[in-house]
């Protein structure tokens, strides 16, 4: 107790506009290399993507039936990598967590990009992608309609909203940030960051007024970050597939999207931390925080694990023990040890350890291997009940293609360039915010120690 | 002549403050004076009457009107062009819940944020007092004056209080 | 409109219907001899693509009918156990409702209808298809039949495009014709006065099409048997497609 650890350790506001704002102005030549390397691989898996439309499904392993694999494993992946942003930013706001400010930002972009990433995915794996929007509820002079009673229609919806969402709730708070750059810029970028702050100028009404939307985006986007994570669980869960027709999928699918999306979140603030150099605003502080909250997740995300797991394993029905076995003794069974070690033998009792939570390299090692475990987990979800479902005659194996293991990177670097380039549009550390963190925030002698002390409203 | 804006820059809230009840004191009404501040501050510490805002109860009201439009457009849809699918009834209540939820969100987080860009009357193209000290954290009051003799009158007022800079602003 | 938002829905399982028929199969299995012939009028029915060896053992062929041959027993005394498996034309099928573009619906008459035109190859239907019997196309179909057997190809039957799913139909084109038939001279359909393709070719009388609501016709007096089973009916899908079982042979 009593030691101060968290910042801002009351800097002059132009040291932060010049910590903060410095990326947004200065271009390194690494950041140009990153984005070369990450925008091919981007540009790859798109002419991959173009490659499969052209020629038609069958350059991918899928086949009767393994309708889906790798695609909807990665559709699943991403989807859940996008939870984590919105959502810890909207828990910490409406907790009034002093410590989120240097965080949110960056949290926040990860989930509108992840977002725009795993909606790909439904698409990608479309038989006639052209024709994607026969499943929109739009008019036409047929009458024909989409079928509201489709999983397929409520995930769409649910992305939608929870897209919409998070972009406005990522874009919203940016606006006063928009109005420092538009400050201090020059050039073709004042113009771009002028016409993005919209004519802010911080009056009191403006800030009364963003205060209110930011707490009612946050207050409307958390459920429904919770309904989109069900609603995916919902296209396996709604189906007589054996060990995808389960009730837990829902709460399992919300916790295990919180768990990997928290491991991405510290995976990419320990990046900006190191990549600029903001070692004083992002500290062991926040990864001690944000690795409890990790810890509960991959808590949680076991005991549902479990429960599924011996449910099925006790109840033996004919149906679940056939894809049961090959998943815990046939051809899965590496792949289920694999991301049993990391998600949680190992992941659990170091994550129990404060020393580990600040240490930020073992933190970006641990978050690594949490997300390739995670990944595993939705391959193992996806794929074994589908390769010996229905009659035995019609069982299978499924080997991906190239094309299916170019379109699990497409992601990657789309996401990578996608971030990189708005690293070059917004300040990933949100400046007023920390700003505000300043003003309500003191130090307050007491007895022989400095603590903190906090304005409340 | 057109009004003019003082447009007074502090480097402190406190003096930013005291300008305000300076200019109060001095019968300047309260609705031509504002703060442009880096930061929001409770607005309270002003002595200025708090803006309201009705982005909550905007944003539950078109929650409302987005979940009566969600369950139309499934109901609606599915009963203009009944087609029957593996023996779901064509209103299916538990599905179209969900339609229901959705839309209401997505109605509910789009007025709030129209209404909000409504209410803090962005994005605005007029020609409105601002100091660039703003993004530098400088707490900034603006009066809005109609004669010469009250800018003056301002003007001094507001350099009594401690500002660092005051312009002057025509609209 | 309490049918409507009712468990069972509008149209489902019993009761009159609009078109005041109900199509079924009965698989009499005591006498397949498993020799495929279903299978090849179906592809000449229906203008099933061909796949190949390769693709057919990847899992990419087209067979609305296929005979599935189980072992029965311990070697030596093994004994073969042939299986016509099509659609069942589920009364609930599971397919339907999960299309999020009405590509799959249930008709009037009981079939459980594709439309390809609509389709946009989610293959969400597959998935959710106890049976597997939904067929995706995986590739161009036209470049599947070899220069003279694209002639034979049946004008009454749509040829699937790449990236639609596609399944047996019950033979609806010929359901049709033979409406059209009795419309023009003015008389109800009769029992058995068309069939489906591969019930057409079966020489052993295996498969035997009908309208299971007409109480004379010979699937309503072949379902009453005691023979009588259907394919995985635990899981409620209510199939009308009958098999028969048990006997000598």
């Amino acid at each position: 107790m009593g030691m101060i650890v968290h910042p801002p350790e009351l800097y002059p506001d132009e040291q932060i506009n010049q910590d903060v704002l410095r990326p947004v102005f200065v271009t390194t030549w690494k950041w140009w290399i990153l984005v070369a390397i990450s925008g091919g691989g981007f540009m790859a898996g798109l002419a991959t993507w173009f490659y499969m439309m052209a020629t038609g499904m069958w350059v991918s392993g899928l086949h009767r039936p393994v309708m889906w694999g790798l695609f909807i494993s990665n559709y699943v992946f991403w989807i859940g990598l996008s939870n984590s942003g919105t959502v810890i930013s909207a828990m910490l706001r409406l907790s009034k967590a002093d410590w989120r400010r240097p965080i949110t930002r960056a949290a926040e972009a990860m989930t509108v990009f992840a977002l725009l990433i795993a909606a790909q995915f439904p698409l990608i794996h479309l038989g006639r992608t052209w024709l994607f929007y026969y499943i929109l509820p739009y008019v036409n002079q047929r009458q024909l309609w989409n079928n509201f009673r489709s999983p397929l229609v409520w995930d769409m919806m649910a992305i939608m909203a929870y897209l919409g969402g998070s972009i406005l709730y990522l874009y919203l708070p940016t606006v006063p940030d928009f109005a420092i750059l538009r400050d201090h810029a020059e050039g073709i970028k004042k113009k771009m960051f002028t016409l993005f702050a919209l004519g802010w100028r911080g009056t009191r009404r403006e800030w009364t007024t963003l205060n209110a939307c930011i707490l009612s985006l946050a207050l409307l986007v958390l459920p429904v970050a919770v309904s989109m994570h069900t609603i995916v669980s919902w296209d396996f869960g709604m189906t007589l597939v054996p060990l995808w027709h389960t009730s837990i999928f829902g709460p399992y699918f919300v916790i295990g999207a919180l768990y990997s999306g928290m491991a991405l979140v510290i995976t990419i603030i320990l990046i900006l931390r190191w990549a600029f150099g903001w070692q004083k605003y992002i500290t062991p502080f926040h990864l001690d925080k944000l690795g409890k909250i990790m810890l509960v997740a991959a808590l949680v995300w076991f005991y549902l694990w479990f429960n599924d797991y011996i449910t099925a394993w006790y109840g033996k029905l004919p149906d679940e023990k056939i894809i049961f076995d090959i998943k815990n003794a046939g051809p899965f069974y590496w792949w289920q040890m694999t991301m049993m070690l990391s998600n949680t033998m190992v992941a659990l009792p170091l994550l129990a350890f404060k020393k580990f939570r600040t240490s930020p390299w073992a933190m970006f090692i641990l978050t690594i291997f949490i997300n390739i475990g995670m990944w595993i987990e939705r391959l193992l979800i996806v794929v074994p009940s589908l390769v010996q479902k229905g009659p035995s005659f019609t069982w299978t194996t499924y080997h991906p293609t190239w094309v299916e293991w170019m379109l699990t990177v497409y992601p990657l670097a789309g996401f990578t360039v996608l971030y990189l380039l708005f690293v070059k549009v917004a300040p990933l550390i949100s400046v007023w915010e920390i700003r505000e963190d300043k003003v309500a925030c003191a130090t307050k002698k007491m007895g022989q120690a400095e603590l903190r002390a906090v304005v409340a409203e | 002549m057109a009004d003019v804006y003082v447009v007074a820059a502090f480097c402190e809230v406190d003096a930013a403050a005291d300008g305000i009840k300076r200019l109060l004191a001095a019968d300047f009404p309260a609705r031509n004076i504002d703060v442009l501040t880096g930061v929001p501050y409770p607005p309270e510490i002003w002595g200025l009457p708090a803006p309201r805002s009705n982005i909550r109860k905007i944003a539950a009201l078109f929650f409302v009107i987005g979940a009566a439009c969600g369950f139309t457009v499934a109901s609606g849809t599915g009963w203009l062009y009944p087609l029957p699918t593996g023996a779901k009834a064509i209103i299916s209540l538990p599905a179209y819940g969900i339609i229901t939820y959705e839309f209401a969100t997505i109605f509910g987080v789009f007025a709030a944020a129209i209404a909000t860009l409504l209410e803090a009357r962005l994005p605005t193209m007029k020609n409105l007092p601002y100091h660039p000290r703003v993004s530098e954290g400088w707490p900034t009051v603006t009066v809005r004056c109609a004669d010469s003799q009250n800018i003056d009158g301002a003007e001094s007022l507001l350099r009594l209080a401690g500002a660092q800079d005051v312009l002057r602003h025509a609209v | 409109m309490a049918d409507w938002i009712s468990d069972k829905g509008l149209q489902t399982a019993t009761g009159p219907r609009a078109a005041g028929r109900r199509w079924g199969l009965v698989v009499d299995l005591d006498r397949c001899t498993g020799c495929g012939g279903c299978v090849i009028a179906c592809h000449a029915e229906n203008n099933l693509a061909l796949a190949g060896p390769l693709d057919t053992d990847q899992g990419r062929s087209f067979d609305w009918i296929r005979i599935e041959r189980y072992w029965d027993g311990e070697y030596p005394d093994l004994k073969a156990q042939f299986i016509p498996i099509m659609c069942q034309q589920c009364e609930a099928a599971p397919c339907e409702p999960v299309c999020p573009v009405f590509a799959t619906y249930h008709t009037a008459e009981g079939l459980n209808a594709m439309v390809y035109n609509r389709c946009i190859g989610t293959r969400f239907c597959e998935n959710n298809d106890p049976y597997n019997v939904r067929y995706f196309n995986w590739f161009e179909p036209a470049l599947n039949w070899p220069d003279p057997l694209a002639n034979q190809l049946n004008p009454a039957v749509t040829v699937r495009s790449r990236g639609v799913m596609e399944k047996c139909t019950f033979c609806v084109q010929r359901i049709r014709d033979h409406e059209e038939l009795a419309r023009i001279e003015g008389r109800v359909m009769k029992d058995g006065e068309f069939t489906t393709a591969c019930a057409q070719s079966c020489s052993a009388k295996v498969l035997i099409f009908g309208d299971l609501d007409d109480p004379g016709s010979e699937v309503s007096q072949l379902v009453q048997s005691d023979r009588r089973f259907r394919l995985f009916e635990s899981l409620g899908t209510e199939p009308v497609v009958y098999y028969l079982k048990g006997g000598q042979g």
